[in-house]
């Protein structure tokens, strides 16, 4: 039986689909099957975000109106070993989908898949909803900022009405230069606000742009701090205890001596 | 000397940390009362269950006005006009206190003065012995910090305690040799 995680945040543009690509990814690579929807019905980008835009034939909608079979509608990402894409509509809206049918649809990977991961739109109405019916775990994706932080509380409380305990956080785009000047609020600040388990920071970072702009998810480039960043979060989400890496805080000699004079 | 250089070094480095720490300290606090205000509202129920507690709580003691009570989470006023730390704020009309509360302990009179004022000393030293354990515990709590980072101390302790034992032991096998040649 497989785990069920939606990604939310509430705020818009703070990182879910990102975040939803990158860390399906990342737990293909570590050898799980991945299946990933798209339930931002109307607005969809988690296929264009994976780069597998031209091979949708079929959507959600389609599989819960019945004129296809789920694994038509499924596509297979064909850089991974075990990743599948579950497009959404791009000419309905959020009304298409209710959260009854979202279950039974979520049902019926569990039996096949061993992770399902499903990018929940921007928002509290009926797609959060449609998102958040038959999932076990959540995790909420937030950035440093105060609006961002403001919905993702309001988020939590709706998270934790419902049937889904113990949502974990991903605090992302931190950048570690402001933070040092105490121009950002750090990691610190947001997990005291929002009082959940942090479960990753993810740094601001360029390579997310480009490797989006040639549709491919940040983790296969080597050299992006963000890919990284994705890598360890799968890994915790599998159970590891990893230490949660936090971008800017260098354990080096010379960072020790400043913390001293601070005092 | 040598402390007087690190207190230079530290009062430098707290000055930078002020001057620019303003717009994220600003986010924090704004935010605390942002989401304090949001959860409150969120919860419809929330103010009004406080309310009704806290009314059966003051009924005990005072006559009140119910249907004029206002309770309402609001911002304290600062000096200059800006909005200050969240505050509950409470208006109950008072219609009367109650009889009850006009009773006065009467404590037993015979053996009047002296035991009165043992009594009073008592009550003094109890809220000085409560004071004392409160500093106690507020000077143990860094204490138990301090522990937790020195631990290898202890180990030391012990390794100084034990080659005491081992000088003793030495010298009473000493002694013991002084005597066996004798």
């Amino acid at each position: 039986m497989g785990e069920v995680i939606v990604i939310t945040s509430g705020k818009g543009g703070v990182g879910k689909t990102t975040t939803t690509a990158n860390l399906g990814s990342s737990l293909a690579l570590e050898g799980k099957k991945v299946v990933l929807i798209d339930t931002d019905i109307g607005l969809r980008n988690l296929d264009v975000v994976m780069g597998l835009e031209n091979r949708i034939v079929y959507d959600i909608v389609d599989v819960v109106e019945e004129k296809c079979k789920l694994r038509q509608a499924l596509i297979k990402d064909k850089r991974f070993k075990e990743l599948y894409l579950l497009p959404a509509a791009q000419t309905r809206d959020k009304s298409a989908v209710n959260e009854e049918q979202m279950r039974n649809l979520v049902g019926k990977l569990k039996e096949e898949f061993d992770y399902i991961l499903i990018d929940c739109p921007a928002g509290i109405e009926q797609g959060f909803k449609n998102a958040i019916a038959g999932a076990d775990r959540a995790i909420v994706v937030t950035t440093a900022e105060i609006s961002a932080i403001r919905d993702a509380d309001r988020i939590i409380g709706l998270l934790e009405s419902s049937e889904i305990k113990n949502p974990e956080l991903v605090i992302n785009r931190i950048r570690p230069n402001m933070v040092k000047k105490g121009e950002m609020m750090d990691v610190d600040d947001i997990v005291d606000l929002l009082s959940i388990d942090l479960i990753g920071v993810v740094p601001d970072d360029e390579y997310i742009i480009t490797q989006t702009n040639k549709g491919e998810p940040v983790i296969q480039n080597k050299r992006a701090p963000s890919g990284k960043a994705y890598l360890e979060i799968a890994k915790r989400v599998l159970g590891e205890k990893i230490e949660v890496t936090i971008p800017g805080r260098e354990k080096g000699f010379f960072s020790k001596i400043k913390n001293i004079f601070k005092k | 000397m040598f402390e007087n250089m690190m207190n230079f070094f530290k009062k430098l480095g707290k000055k930078e940390s002020k001057q620019v720490n303003n717009s994220k300290d600003a986010a924090k606090e704004r935010l605390h009362l942002v989401l304090m205000q949001d959860r409150a509202n969120v919860s419809a129920d929330f103010l009004e269950l406080m309310k009704q507690e806290i009314i059966e709580v003051i009924k005990k003691y005072i006559d009140v006005d119910e249907r004029e009570i206002d309770v309402r989470l609001t911002n304290k006023e600062n000096g200059d006009g800006t909005n200050g730390a969240p505050a509950l704020y409470a208006n109950i009309p008072i219609l009367n206190i109650k009889n009850e509360s006009r009773k006065v302990e009467i404590k037993k009179e015979e053996p009047k003065n002296k035991k009165d004022e043992e009594k009073q000393d008592k009550s003094n030293k109890k809220q000085e012995v409560s004071k004392k354990e409160e500093v106690k515990e507020e000077t143990s709590k860094p204490k138990e910090e301090h522990n937790d980072k020195k631990v290898d101390d202890p180990k030391k302790e012990k390794n100084t305690e034990k080659t005491l034992e081992n000088k003793e032991q030495d010298s009473v096998k000493t002694k013991e040799k002084i005597k066996s040649e004798n």
